[in-house]
């Protein structure tokens, strides 16, 4: 079982698709949120530390989830962050290249409250 | 003498003459086969022309009905933008109304809690008796708390409905931005005569270049129709 108290970012460009994972973890139980709204303003949030788990959307402006999370994986501080994509790309190459990218897990949009916390547990297990 | 195909007369010497002033590949050539090539080639040029025309015609007839269908998908874009922004308001309301029932869901749970704790308390017999009412009660809560958490995640779809939405609208736009194209390029009006003929070449461009798969500025479209004199 994951810590209900880690510091979970939220990134994606929308207000409302923020607002409905943040709803989503709360009822999950999940107390200590952060938001961001694009790739670039995620990735500098990373940088300044105590993140433990990002979710993040994939088609942002400045810099979408893949680039943010490319330079996750650079950047030794961050490379082992846990990282789920929770986005609307939906074909097996998106699905793959976030894999390769090194995204810990992958949720497509519209996602139920079961998988997501089915993936954050998965990724907690290791 | 002899007749051509086209049943034009030729002397001999008509085609003498003519048969000077061919181009050197022509020459040598018997003069009766060039006779009947060049009528036939006239022939086939004036029906081209014809035919040009005529199509010359048609299109800019058909100019009007292109213009009607470009603004028309103006307004399917508007339409479409629209929808995306209800979606969400929509969604919006929805969330703001499952975080209320959520609330009170907490509220509702922590409050039959306290009220069987003190039942039990006062009265174990009918604390025992109700046990069963609680236990349903409990259980019915923790269900809608997980079709409240369901519905919430399922909100989700407005993503990628959006997302789809802004797809069709953008190729709407490439759509009406090739029509205005043909429009303009077919059905000009006052081109000639324009005295602004380089900066409508440059808008032209402007619009090809913005129709490559990007959004399209309606300011730009508005532009070009203005220039143009529709």
């Amino acid at each position: 079982m994951p810590d209900l108290n880690m510091n979970i970012l939220i990134v994606d460009d929308m207000s409302t698709m923020r607002r409905i994972i943040k709803n989503a973890l709360r009822q999950l139980g999940y107390t200590s949120l952060q938001e961001a709204e694009d790739g670039e303003v995620g990735l500098n949030k990373v940088k300044q530390g105590g993140i433990d788990l990002v979710i993040s959307d994939w088609n942002m402006p400045n810099l979408d989830g893949l680039g943010m999370l490319k330079a996750i994986r650079e950047d030794p501080n961050s490379k082992e962050l846990p990282v789920l994509m929770v986005t609307a790309q939906a074909s097996q190459k998106c699905v793959l290249e976030a894999i390769r990218a090194g995204a810990s897990s992958y949720i497509v949009k519209p996602f139920t409250a079961d998988s997501l916390k089915g993936k954050i547990e998965k990724i907690f297990q290791g | 003498m002899e007749l051509g195909r086209s049943g034009t007369e030729h002397s001999e010497n008509d085609n003498q003459g003519s048969l000077e002033n061919r181009p050197p590949s022509f020459q040598g050539f018997d003069s009766s086969q060039n006779t009947d090539a060049e009528a036939e080639l006239y022939e086939e040029v004036v029906k081209l022309a014809h035919f040009l025309n005529e199509m010359i015609s048609k299109i800019r007839t058909a100019g009007t009905v292109m213009e009607s269908v470009s603004n028309e998908m103006n307004l399917g874009t508007d339409e479409l933008t629209e929808v995306g922004r209800k979606t969400e308001e929509a969604t919006e309301k929805i969330l703001d109304d499952s975080e209320k029932v959520v609330e009170n869901h907490t509220f509702m749970s922590d409050r039959i809690n306290k009220i069987r704790t003190r039942i039990l308390n006062e009265d174990s017999v009918v604390g025992e008796a109700l046990a069963q009412d609680f236990e349903d009660l409990e259980h019915l809560l923790t269900e809608n708390k997980s079709a409240m958490m369901d519905l919430v995640g399922t909100l989700s779809f407005q993503d990628p409905a959006g997302q789809q939405l802004r797809k069709v609208a953008s190729m709407l736009k490439v759509f009406q931005s090739r029509i205005l194209k043909m429009v303009v390029t077919f059905g000009q009006r006052d081109l000639e005569s324009s005295s602004n003929e380089h900066n409508k070449k440059d808008l032209l461009d402007e619009l090809e270049y913005s129709s490559d798969g990007k959004v399209l500025d309606q300011d730009l479209v508005d532009r070009v129709l203005k220039d143009y004199g529709f």
